[in-house]
């Protein structure tokens, strides 16, 4: 469930031997792949073992889904959904709008801003997903969702694809922290390697801390989904200072209990 | 013929050639008979031939070992030995000769055993003496058997075989042996005690041990090396124990070693094997110096903080000699001078309130001391050069103030008419000398600040001693940091000539223009400077001047514009000066100025109530805006003057604040009302018309050379973290431009080498630098590795 530009380069490449060996559609391919954590040779021998597993979705009708997103476009402007045209599809589907599910649905339209999705985000979003008819998207979500409790490459990918589509503006270089700690909760919150998640937001919240940058977003990642992050942590490492600060944050604290 | 080795070489080599000539011409060539008488050559000897020949031999050698030499013909027992050889009899003659040495031997061990109570060393030696000449004879007598048979069969030869023997037979026999260690010893340990003894006897015994020895010093090293080494070694522990325990000065056990090692250096080479005396030394130098080193330095009152202190410069060369043999000698010794050269500056930095060149001066002196001590004491010795150097730099940067107390002791001796300003022949070496105190410091960037703004002082306020003397400064600070650290200095210097030449010009114009309304309406200069060289903050006020100088600078804004149309000027009043004739008129306060009535002084100005009194009072601009307002009228509040003039809070607190606020009523040029010590804004100020001072001229701006406040201070030092912040974010834009990718440790590791000549940056300060520049897109983190950073183009 990756799209293509989502990937680095040597991960298309690899797609592309796939699909010489396979001659399984792209989609297929960077699934296949992604499953197999970009192994060629193991993915190639997945792929013709359990051929169920990698059959190509049914597809979807675009013009089923271009008649969906008429149904809800904006008023203003008809190649957009505006937000209250999402709340309505939330609301059909019985999606809570404040739920993982919806910040899923968001990442997989590849939707740019907050609050809104373009035609093309939608229809071709929509297509990939193999989703038609309202009756279909919430379970088809649900299963994306249930994913990403295995798939620690796609978990990261919806983690960075949230700073950008949560920060205030396309220029924003921070997010502010009161939109982070809830995006953090719902992203990693019950995750099992998310022991520290809790204080690392009183640490934020107790230390007046703003804005988290990018680079801090995206590492902070690394840092809670490494199970020994404390024990082998360096401060003299490349981690950004805010992490460095935690460490000793939390170090102090465990030496005083 | 004597049986003298030397005399006959040529009569073997005679027979010999006869010999193999295939002769019959062997036999007796006694030139006392008058017939030859030839017989044949005996191709075969019978058994009783031999031993015919082997008796007249073996009793030769007897008689050689009585030392009853003279009857025997040379010639004739080495043909005999030849003989026996040539006939294949060499074994028996080898054999039978050592038995000969043996048995005589036997009978020397006798003599040697019945002396052991009496002159045994010189019987041992005379002996021994004898044997070697005896052996000496022998083997010239059987030179052609060592010639021909011993080296066939690999053996000793003779003369060496004779030495065995005697060393097995007489040195090496129980009583013997042990009573001639305890001899040996027994005189050693006398002279050490002082007595005086046979030395010869020694040294003939030790040369007898080590020929014994034939190659080798097994002997002299088995029989009486190695107790000797025991006994020394045993000896100077108690004796360095003894003489500690008995309280004395680390000095006088360092002489005493030294002597001690004279000596057994002197003995070895004396009357000792040369061998011994590397190995006497080293016990000695374990005993006494390894063992007792780091209690001789660590002594209370006489180790080597004393003569520190007291600067006994010998003592502490003594001591260096001493230590520099064992190792870790002079480790122990930079440790202990690093501690006390520690201390000593941690008390000059962390004085409070010493006066800044005071503070820069001791520094000073403890240098001059240290480099006195490494030269006279040390040798000069790197390890202790490097030591040193970092201890001073470990307490120069304690205290933050270093940079700006160094800059201000430069200042004071390269300002004018200063206190402490230097002779034109000593300013050099003494600028070396803070160059050196410089280089210490670890913050450069903080000192380039204070250097700046001492330097713009000195320049501006026209302080500056001399030119030649600013700028040997100045190419002494760009040999140590490059031309970067003082371009700005430069430039300010430039900008001095050029303002020189400026104001000469503008004197030329003024005069060639004459007339209408270009006439010099005060005497006044301006400084033209370049934006960016200068440390002085630029006001945006538009402070109002006094006629008078509004249209003197107009003036020079026309001549200005002339020369260079398209620049811009700004007038920067906060560091300029102004010389006014006051008159005060009032009476002076009673008290004090009466007093000074009473002397009968010369100056017109001092003399009755209530005339008019004219000074002169230099001041700065400010407070010539100030003191001009009164011109105008004569009560002013603080409010109307900031309204007026236009003249930042601080700045006119600061100026009013030098003209109200002396303690002698007859010494303010103002009075303040309500008087209090602070300045507030509804505060009224009068002229004070009752001021007197004997002088005509009065100096009122400070000019400068003042350390700055706790609060300045911490203004100075958040500008200097400011520019820190640039300059690391510079030098890893360098890095990453060069580099393109880069790991986090080694761009840190970059940035600290880039940078270290002027401040050593913290990793925390520059990676919340690389933040920032992350932040900016200059550089990204890489996608494949954390770790590792890109520069974006």
């Amino acid at each position: 469930i990756l799209f293509q530009h989502q990937l680095r380069r040597d991960q298309r490449e690899v797609v592309q031997r796939f699909i010489q060996c396979t001659e399984a559609s792209e989609s297929v391919a960077i699934f296949c792949l992604s499953q197999n954590s970009w192994k060629l040779d193991a993915a190639v021998d997945d792929f013709y073992s359990s051929p169920a597993k990698y059959e190509d979705k049914p597809g979807a009708d675009t013009r089923k889904i271009t008649a969906l997103f008429n149904s809800y476009k904006s008023i203003e402007d008809p190649d957009k959904m505006s937000a209250s045209g999402i709340f309505r599809l939330l609301e059909d589907t019985s999606i809570d709008p404040v739920s993982l599910t919806a910040l899923v649905l968001a990442w997989q339209l590849d939707a740019s801003v907050q609050g809104e999705f373009t035609r093309t985000e939608f229809v071709r979003g929509m297509a990939r997903l193999g989703v038609d008819s309202l009756d279909k998207l919430k379970p088809r979500l649900n299963q994306v969702e249930r994913g990403l409790g295995q798939n620690r490459e796609q978990l990261r990918d919806l983690y960075a694809f949230t700073f950008n589509f949560a920060r205030e503006s396309r220029d924003a270089k921070v997010l502010a922290i009161d939109t982070a700690i809830p995006y953090w909760q719902l992203l990693l919150e019950g995750r099992p390697f998310a022991k520290l998640l809790k204080q690392w937001c009183q640490f934020l919240q107790e230390n007046k801390v703003r804005g988290i940058s990018r680079d801090t977003w995206n590492l902070f990642f690394d840092f809670i989904s490494n199970p020994d992050n404390l024990a082998e942590y360096d401060p003299n490492g490349a981690w950004p200072s805010l992490i460095d600060e935690f460490v000793e944050h939390v170090n102090s604290q465990t030496a005083q209990t | 013929v004597a049986a003298r080795p030397s005399m006959n070489r040529n009569a073997p080599n005679a027979i010999g050639g006869g010999a193999s000539g295939g002769g019959g011409s062997g036999g007796g060539s006694n030139n006392s008979y008058s017939k030859m008488r030839i017989k044949a050559f005996p191709m075969s000897m019978d058994e009783r031939y031999v031993n015919q020949i082997w008796d007249q031999l073996k009793r030769a050698i007897q008689e050689i070992q009585k030392k009853n030499n003279s009857g025997l013909s040379f010639e004739e027992l080495y043909r005999n030995a030849y003989t026996l050889v040539l006939h294949k009899y060499g074994e028996k003659l080898y054999s039978g000769t050592r038995d000969v040495v043996a048995e005589h031997m036997a009978k020397i061990k006798d003599d040697v055993l019945a002396s052991v109570n009496n002159v045994f060393l010189a019987t041992l030696n005379s002996l021994w003496k004898d044997h070697q000449t005896a052996m000496v004879m022998i083997r010239d007598i059987l030179m052609y058997m060592d010639r021909v048979y011993v080296n066939q069969q690999n053996l000793p030869s003779v003369y060496n075989m004779g030495l065995t023997v005697f060393k097995e037979q007489v040195v090496r026999h129980p009583v013997v042996c042990e009573h001639l260690r305890n001899t040996l010893l027994e005189m050693v340990a006398r002279e050490r005690r002082g007595e005086s003894i046979a030395r010869s006897q020694i040294k003939d015994a030790c040369n007898m041990l080590c020929q014994l020895g034939v190659d080798s010093l097994q002997v002299y090293e088995e029989d009486f090396e190695q107790a000797f080494l025991k006994q020394s070694r045993d000896f100077y522990r108690s004796e360095s124990d003894d003489f500690l325990a008995e309280n004395c000065s680390a000095s006088l056990y360092i002489k005493k070693v030294e002597s001690r090692m004279a000596e057994e250096m002197e003995r070895a080479r004396h009357y000792l094997d040369r061998s011994t005396e590397p190995k006497i030394i080293a016990v000695l130098e374990e005993e006494l110096i390894s063992r007792h080193m780091r209690t001789i330095v660590e002594m209370e009152s006489s180790g080597l903080v004393s003569m520190l202190r007291a600067d006994k410069h010998e003592d502490i060369h003594c001591m260096y000699r001493l230590l520099q043999r064992v190792p870790d000698g002079v480790k122990i010794m930079t440790d202990c001078i690093s501690t006390y050269l520690r201390e000593q500056g941690k008390a000059i930095v962390a004085e409070e309130n010493r006066e800044p060149s005071a503070y820069v001066q001791a520094l000073l002196d403890l240098r001059d001391r240290c480099d006195c001590l490494l030269a006279q004491a040390l040798n000069r010795d790197r390890l202790f050069k490097q030591q040193i150097s970092s201890d001073f730099e470990y307490f120069v940067n304690l205290n933050v103030r270093s940079p700006e107390y160094l800059s201000l002791f430069i200042d004071e001796k390269l300002r004018r008419g200063s206190r402490g300003a230097a002779a034109d022949n000593e300013i050099e070496p003494l600028l070396d000398k803070c160059m050196v105190l410089f280089r210490y410091l670890q913050e450069k960037d903080v000192f380039e600040k204070y250097y700046k703004q001492h330097l713009a002082k000195r320049l501006i306020l026209n302080k500056s001693s001399s030119d030649d003397t600013e700028k040997s400064m100045i190419s002494k600070l760009k040999a140590e940091c490059g031309c970067q650290f003082t371009s700005k200095l430069e430039g300010m210097l430039k900008d001095m000539t050029v303002s020189n030449m400026l104001n000469e010009e503008f004197g030329n114009y003024l005069s060639q223009a004459g007339g209408a309304g270009a006439q010099r309406s005060i005497d006044f200069g301006l400084r033209v400077l370049t934006t960016g060289f200068w440390p002085t903050q630029t006001t945006q006020n538009k402070v109002a001047l006094p006629d008078e100088a509004r249209q003197a600078y107009d003036q020079f804004h026309r001549f200005y514009m002339s020369k260079h149309s398209g620049r811009q000027l700004t007038l920067q009043p906060n560091m300029g000066t102004a010389d006014l004739s006051a008159t005060f008129s009032g009476a002076p306060p009673s008290g004090r100025g009466a007093e000074a009535a009473d002397e009968p002084s010369s100056t017109s100005n001092s003399l009755a109530v209530g005339a008019r009194r004219r000074y002169i009072l230099s001041v700065s601009t400010y407070q010539m805006v100030v003191l001009l307002q009164f011109n105008r009228r004569p009560k002013i509040t603080f409010e109307q003057l900031q309204a007026e003039t236009n003249i930042p809070e601080k700045d006119l607190q600061r100026a009013l604040g030098a003209l109200c606020m002396q303690k002698m009523a007859s010494q303010r040029f103002l009075n303040k009302e309500p008087r209090t010590k602070e300045i507030s804004s509804t505060d009224e100020f009068t002229v004070n018309d009752a001021f007197y001072s004997r002088h005509v001229k009065i100096k009122v701006a400070p000019s400068g050379g003042v350390k700055e406040t706790e609060p300045e201070r911490r203004e100075t030092r958040i500008k200097v973290d400011e520019d820190r912040k640039y300059e690391i974010e510079a030098a890893i834009v360098r890095i990453m431009k060069a580099r393109q990718t880069l790991s986090h440790n080694y761009l840190i590791a970059q940035v600290i080498e880039q940078l270290k000549s002027r401040f050593t940056p913290t990793p925390q300060a520059i990676k919340s630098r690389i933040e920032h520049l992350m932040d900016r897109d200059y550089i990204k983190r890489s996608d494949q590795d954390r770790h590792y950073y890109q520069y974006v183009a």
